[in-house]
Parts: C-alpha cells; sequence; structure tokens
C-alpha cells in the first residue's frame, strides 16, 4: 500500500494531477480490453491503418473473447460467398435462444398442473411475454434451418476436407444438440402438441431392441409421460444440452481458429490448404474490419428476426392442454423431424414389393432377426442417416474440394437431400403427392369436420369472425343465403369441399357418400358466445345412414380472426 | 553371477535328463524353477544400472542437476514398461473403475421409482356397459380401455396403439380403430389390418362376476370370452396386460 502510494505520489509530483488520472483510467481501460488502450480503440473506430507492431492482435492472444476469433481472415472469404456467415449466424441464434430462454424460465415451472398455466400467463399477463416467448420460438425453428444450411454450405464446397474433418463431426454434434434442443423445448408448454409429439419421440427411444425399456423410463420418469417426464426434458432442455452445446462450440470455433476458414474451392491447388498461409496484401484484419462487419450482421440478423416476430409470424401455437386419452387429429412431429415420421410409416422391412411377399419378408426378419420394420427404419436407418453425416469426411477419399472432381459426393449429397425431402413429404398427414404414401385420415366425412373446425389450431369456422355468424340453422349448398356474405362464403367453402370428397377418393380410396348432405348450425349460447355445429349425413360402407358431427364455441373476443 | 543360474541349471538338468525321452519337458520345468530363484539375485543388479534415489546426494541442488538431466533423456530401451508408467495405468484404471460406478450410480439414481402394477388395478365394470355384439365400442377413460363386443364374446383393449404409443379413436364409419398418428388400422377385436403397427392391440386381464361376487369366468387371456349368463359385472386388472399377437 505504502509502496502504491509513494509511486502515486511521485507521478503526481511530476505530471500532474489531470495527466495521472488519465494515465491511470487508460490503464484500466487497457486491462478491460486485454491490450488496448483508448487510443487505439479509436484508431480502431476510425479505420486508421494499424501501428506496427499491431496491438490490435493483442485481445487475440491475450483475452478470452477474441482468442476464439481467428486474427485475420483471406480477403476471398470474407464476402457473402462461400460462407454466407451461417456459422456466425447460428452462434447468434444460439445466443439469442440462452436469452430469451432465461427471460422465459422466469415465468415458467416445470409441472403438469403448472406448466400450462404459466404459458397462459406469459402470453397474456407478462410485459413482451408474448414476444419473447415467439422469439424463442421462431429462433429455435431458425436455428435448425441455419445450423442444416451451413452443414450443407460445408458439404458443397467440400470444407469438411482435410484438415478440418474434426471440424465438421463436431459440426453434427451440434446439428444433433441443436434438434435435441428443439424438440426438448417442446413438451414444456404442456399441451396436446407437445404431449403427443414426446410421447411418439419415447415410445421410439422404448422400440430399441434390448435397452429401450430402460432407455424410455430414464426419460419419461415413468412408464407413462408425466410430471416426472416434463422435469426430466425440462433439465434436457435447459442445462444438459445447452452444456453439451456449449462445450462442442467452444471446441468448433478453437477448430475454426486453428485452420481458419476455406478458402474458395477454385484458389487453392488440390489437397492444398492455404487458410493461414495468407500473404499480408491478401490478408484482412478481424479487427476492425471482420468486427465491424459481424457486428453489423448480428444487428441485422436480430433486426429480422424481431420484425418477423412482429409482422408476419402468427405466434408460436398453444393447443389445448395436454390430454392423456385423446390424441388429436393429424398428430406430427415438428418439421424437422417430418422424415423421422415418414420413416415410422413404413410397414415393411422392404417397401414397394406386393403385399403378400413383403408380408413374408417382415416374417422372416422378425423371426429370424427379431427387427421390425419400426424398429429397422424408426431405431436404426433414422438414426444411421445422422450417423452417416459424422463420418463423411473420413470416407471420402477424394482429395479435391472443386466442385467439378466431386461429380460423384455432390450427387449422393443430392438424393441424400431428396431422400430427406421425399421422407418429410411422406411425414405429413397428407402423403406424398399422387403416391399417396404416407397419408393418414380419418373417414371423408371426419375429415371435412377436421378441415373446417380441427382438432387443434385454427380452421376456416374459427377465422370467420365472430359478428359474421348469422344464428339459425343453415343448409349446406352451392347458393347459401343467410343473409351474410362472409358467412355465405364458408358454407360455399363446405360444400365446395364435401363434392370434392364426393368425386375424388382419398389415398385410401374412400369417398364421401354421394348423397351426403350437411347443415351448419349457429347458436346464441351467450350475448357474446355461439356455438357453431357441422353436421354432415350421409351413407356409410355398410349401406346404413349415418352422422358426423363436430362443433366449437366462438366468443367475440376469442381473437382468431383480425377483426 | 546370479544371471547365469537359469541357463546353467537347465543345461545340467539337460545333461542329467538327455537319455530320457521327454528330456525338453524336464528342462522346461527346471528353468522355471531356477527363474524365480534368479529373479531376487537379478533385481539389485538392474537397479545399480541407474542411480537409485536413495543414492543421490540430498540436499546439493548442483549435484541433483545431472541426475534429473539423466532421467530427462529418452529412455534407452523404451521396451519395458517402468514402475511410473505402470503405476500410472494401475492409476488411470483405478479411475476409470471409479467413473463406471459413478455412472451406474447415476443410472440407478435417475431411473424412476416405481413398483411393479402401480399404476395398474382392478376396475369394476358394469356388465351392462358393453355394446351390442359388432356395436361401436365403449370407452372407459380412467382405465384407458375399451369395452368391446364381437361375435366372439366380450374383451377390455388397451386404448394405446401398438405401434409409438398414440390413442387411436374408433371410426364409426368404416367400423374399425385408426390411429391419427402413424395411420395403423385395427378391427374391433384388435385385430391388425394395415399400417406400420407391428401387433394386435393389447388387452388387459378380465373376468366375470355376479351380482354377488362370484366369480363366473376364469381371468381372461386375451381373447374374447362369451358373456355367461347372469352376469352383473366385469373386473379388468389394467396391472396386467397381455400383448397383442406378432402379426410377423
Amino acid at each position: 500500500m505504502a509502496i502504491i502510494g509513494q509511486k502515486l505520489a511521485k507521478q503526481l509530483k511530476t505530471t500532474g494531477v489531470k495527466a495521472t488520472v488519465a494515465q491511470r483510467l487508460d490503464d484500466g481501460f487497457t486491462r478491460l480490453t486485454s491490450g488496448l488502450s483508448w487510443n487505439d480503440v479509436r484508431s480502431v473506430l476510425r479505420g486508421d491503418p494499424p501501428a506496427k507492431p499491431n496491438p490490435r492482435v493483442k485481445p487475440h492472444t491475450e483475452g478470452f473473447w477474441f482468442h476464439i476469433r481467428p486474427t485475420f481472415y483471406h480477403e476471398a472469404v470474407t464476402a457473402l460467398y462461400p460462407t454466407f456467415r451461417l456459422g456466425l449466424l447460428s452462434a447468434l441464434f444460439f445466443t439469442l435462444e440462452i436469452i430469451t430462454g432465461i427471460f422465459l424460465m422466469i415465468f415458467y415451472t416445470p409441472a403438469p398442473t403448472i406448466a400450462y398455466v404459466n404459458m397462459i400467463d406469459i402470453l397474456t399477463n407478462v410485459p413482451f411475454g408474448k414476444f419473447m416467448r415467439d422469439l424463442h420460438r421462431l429462433g429455435a425453428e431458425g436455428m435448425v434451418i441455419i445450423v442444416t444450411l451451413h452443414m450443407l454450405r460445408t458439404f458443397l464446397t467440400g470444407s469438411y476436407k482435410k484438415p478440418r474433418q474434426f471440424t465438421w463431426f463436431t459440426g453434427v454434434v451440434l446439428l444433433v444438440v441443436t434438434l435435441f434442443l428443439s424438440f426438448s423445448g417442446y413438451l414444456l408448454p404442456w399441451d396436446q402438441l407437445a404431449f403427443w409429439a414426446v410421447t411418439i419421440g419415447t415410445s421410439m427411444a422404448d422400440a430399441v431392441p434390448g435397452i429401450g425399456p430402460q432407455i424410455n423410463l430414464l426419460l419419461r420418469g415413468a412408464p407413462d409421460i408425466g410430471a416426472g417426464g416434463l422435469l426430466r426434458f425440462y433439465l434436457f432442455h435447459v442445462v444438459l444440452f445447452p452444456l453439451i452445446g456449449i462445450i462442442f462450440v467452444a471446441v468448433h470455433y478453437y477448430k475454426v481458429v486453428r485452420w481458419g476458414l476455406s478458402l474458395p474451392p477454385e484458389l487453392e491447388g488440390i489437397g492444398e490448404d492455404n487458410a493461414r498461409k495468407v500473404a499480408p496484401d491478401k490478408r484482412v484484419n478481424f479487427m476492425p474490419d471482420i468486427l465491424t462487419n459481424e457486428l453489423m450482421y448480428a444487428g441485422v440478423a436480430f433486426a429480422i428476426i424481431a420484425l418477423s416476430v412482429i409482422t408476419w409470424y402468427g405466434g408460436a401455437p398453444l393447443e389445448h392442454h395436454a390430454d392423456p386419452l385423446v390424441t388429436p387429429n393429424h398428430t406430427v412431429a415438428p418439421w424437422y423431424f417430418y422424415w423421422l415420421q415418414g420413416l415410422l410409416k413404413i410397414p415393411h422391412m422392404i417397401p414397394l414389393l406386393p403385399g403378400g411377399i413383403a408380408s413374408e419378408i417382415d416374417k422372416f426378419f422378425a423371426n429370424v432377426l427379431g427387427l421390425t420394420p419400426k424398429v429397422f427404419w424408426g431405431v436404426i436407418i433414422g438414426p444411421a442417416m445422422i450417423g452417416i453425416l459424422f463420418i463423411v469426411p473420413y470416407i471420402d477419399p477424394n482429395p479435391s474440394r472443386r466442385y467439378k472432381d466431386r461429380k460423384v459426393m455432390l450427387g449422393i449429397g443430392g438424393i441424400f437431400t431428396a431422400i430427406i425431402l421425399y421422407l418429410s413429404l411422406a411425414g405429413m398427414p397428407t402423403g406424398v403427392p399422387f403416391t399417396g404414401f404416407g397419408f393418414v385420415g380419418a373417414d371423408p366425412a371426419a375429415e371435412v369436420g377436421q378441415h373446417f373446425i380441427p382438432d387443434e389450431g385454427v380452421g376456416p369456422v374459427h377465422a370467420l369472425p365472430f359478428h359474421q355468424y348469422v344464428v339459425g340453422t343453415h343448409t349446406v349448398n352451392a347458393a347459401p343465403n343467410t343473409g351474410n356474405a362472409s358467412m355465405d362464403g364458408l358454407i360455399r367453402e363446405i360444400h365446395n369441399d364435401m363434392e370434392n370428397r364426393k368425386t375424388n377418393a382419398d389415398p385410401l380410396g374412400r369417398k364421401l357418400s354421394a348423397d351426403a348432405n350437411a347443415t351448419l348450425d349457429v347458436h346464441q349460447v351467450q350475448e357474446n358466445l355461439i356455438r357453431v355445429t357441422l353436421t354432415i349425413n350421409y351413407t356409410d360402407d355398410k349401406g346404413a345412414a349415418a352422422q358426423f358431427q363436430k362443433l366449437t364455441y366462438l366468443h367475440e373476443q376469442s381473437g382468431y380472426s383480425a377483426e | 553371477m546370479a544371471e547365469t543360474t537359469g541357463p546353467q541349471a537347465a543345461d545340467e538338468a539337460g545333461k542329467v535328463a538327455s537319455d530320457a525321452a521327454n528330456a525338453a519337458k524336464a528342462a522346461s520345468q527346471n528353468v522355471q524353477k531356477a527363474a524365480p530363484a534368479a529373479k531376487p539375485a537379478g533385481a539389485p543388479a538392474a537397479g545399480a544400472a541407474r542411480p537409485a534415489p536413495a543414492a543421490r546426494p540430498a540436499g546439493a541442488a548442483p549435484a541433483a542437476k545431472p541426475a534429473a538431466k539423466e532421467e530427462a533423456a529418452p529412455p534407452a530401451s523404451p521396451k519395458g514398461v517402468t514402475r511410473r508408467e505402470f503405476l500410472n495405468y494401475v492409476w488411470g484404471a483405478s479411475m476409470a473403475l471409479f467413473l463406471a460406478q459413478f455412472g451406474g450410480i447415476t443410472f440407478f439414481f435417475a431411473m424412476p421409482r416405481f413398483r411393479e402394477g402401480e399404476f395398474g388395478g382392478i376396475i369394476r365394470v358394469r356388465a351392462a356397459d358393453f355394446p351390442q355384439a359388432n356395436q361401436p365400442p365403449v370407452p372407459n377413460n380412467p382405465g384407458k380401455f375399451w369395452l368391446v363386443n364381437t361375435d366372439a364374446g366380450i374383451n377390455t383393449i388397451y386404448k394405446i396403439c401398438t405401434h409409438l404409443g398414440c390413442i387411436y379413436a374408433w371410426s364409426d364409419a368404416a367400423g374399425i380403430f385408426a390411429c391419427p398418428c402413424h395411420g395403423s388400422q385395427f378391427k374391433l377385436d384388435g385385430t391388425y389390418i394395415a399400417g406400420p403397427a407391428p401387433r394386435n392391440l393389447d388387452s388387459f386381464r378380465f373376468r366375470v362376476v355376479d351380482a354377488s361376487g362370484n366369480a363366473l369366468t376364469d381371468w381372461s387371456n386375451g381373447t374374447a370370452i362369451p358373456m355367461p349368463s347372469g352376469a352383473d359385472s366385469i373386473e379388468v386388472n389394467t396391472g396386467a396386460k397381455i400383448l397383442g399377437k406378432s402379426h410377423f
């Protein structure tokens, strides 16, 4: 203490109070920036060329935050091509998810009795609660897209090749973490969507031969999803997967610093890697050029996603409270797992064979190898399609990164992408167009009901504003006359849909009987509450008269439509 | 010296047993006997090749330096395992064992605790609640099963699809059970029709009792039982699920 005091006194005596304070402040500032004085930072902000030796390298060598970024890039990778900044964007979205996630955690309790109430509270009562939730949801889906595009880009430019094989490997780990993060978050709102998506997911784990039932119990915390399962998925979502993600982001970033960003393929000789051997005149220093560019990029990305949430994004869905006794019609996995749902719909070990032969082959596999189509397609082939990505750099023998030398690998990648897209189509309830593979539908009358009054979500009946409804029983025909044009429009729509189902069979060959007719009944329950009932009379497969009825309640302030 | 004891003993044994048919065998046995005797004698000799730690002049820094230098130099013969290397392997193995034990404990710790049959129980249903033969089934929500009645008799069928755990629905129009998730279809009696489900629908054991509680039938084994006369109610054991027959 005394020594510091002596030094200070000496400095005050020689340079004066003002200069001493300024110099001490600058010392502190330099410590914060890991080596840049205020004048250095100003010269960065002014865009001055760096002094020699370049003081701006210091934060990269001495500070934590900059040591995970390269000190310079080759000028060829600073344009949008070849990176499209997708790696940076993935990290930005991960950050966005952490920030919005912490906000949501404050208002959320992972217990079945209260979770759904918390969601309603976040949506209606918490200032900016809906905004945060929508950001979190859109950010999560955006992250899946961006991480996938990042991987696709890395594949297309051959950047996974030597010496970046392990960087690719950690990237695939991050893709899996992203998918698991997204999926584990699905259960938390404790609505129907959540409950059934996760029931199907954990049932898949259950199908793993041998250890499946144990994995299922570990995931669900009980034989069925309940309080234990919700708590476990919450902990996976907020602790385990983010932790794994952060660790692998660190490894991934370190590898980028170590090997640099791969140059556009045409700039290098075959088998060469010059990303770290950049001539001084081709270098673009991280500070300030890349840094300011990235900050701008981050600002634009966040602005776009925030504006998206406010404008076109209708909001993250919240369905009815989880009901273990009812699986809603058209239950689907999250869209990024459609491909897996498509795989799970394949009924035979070898599809596309005549039914009898396919069944015999199934019997052989089931009895001799103990392998059923569910286990084969869902538990073996599904994960293997991700697993194959891990080893791509280790099995690709071609040293060239140039597009024209990689026709085989690019072709395989294209086929792989096409298979994923095809399976995704099959995963949807509508199935694949023309072939009808993957179609899951109730009988035609129930499908009319599902279309206009879906079990979950908003259908045309909800979308028609409250005040457009005319109380009374209306016959569904081609020329309705209810006295309200919008209401007439809805009835015509129902009529057209029914006529369509009378003439065109669904992929299972079912048609609505030609004599089918319907009524739409609007009943005033209370002053500001109506009940809309769709009744369809038809003839069933056995020739007997049958009736299908579906109803929904609409409140003046339900808020389904933008009235 | 001590090192030569082994070969010498073998030579001697070889001479003694030279006529015997099992000469080689005897020699090898003698070598094995002689080897342990050689070891204690050999150990100090091997130790003497390197300066023993105790032999280092303690406290004298300049004298300790050359010793350290000698240790840092690459070992002359990389064939053998040094004591240090061996102990590091032992140490590593013990840590691996600890981690394995810790993993095992974590597994048991994370396993949910419940007793077998905790989620089941005997649920009583009135016989009159069953539908007429081949009529649409009647749900029982507390027990998660359907009451079905076919030509073969009555049955209690678990409401969960045998594919991936969704609740399938009854389709009146087609007269089948259809799953909304992946499109599996089943007949009224639970028999598989189409889709990715691997087996028929599961059912619960049940028995029919009369008004005074006497059992009129044995516990069912998954197949339908004709409704006996005088039936008052049906006891359904939701702790005893019978898996449907695989169609493979």
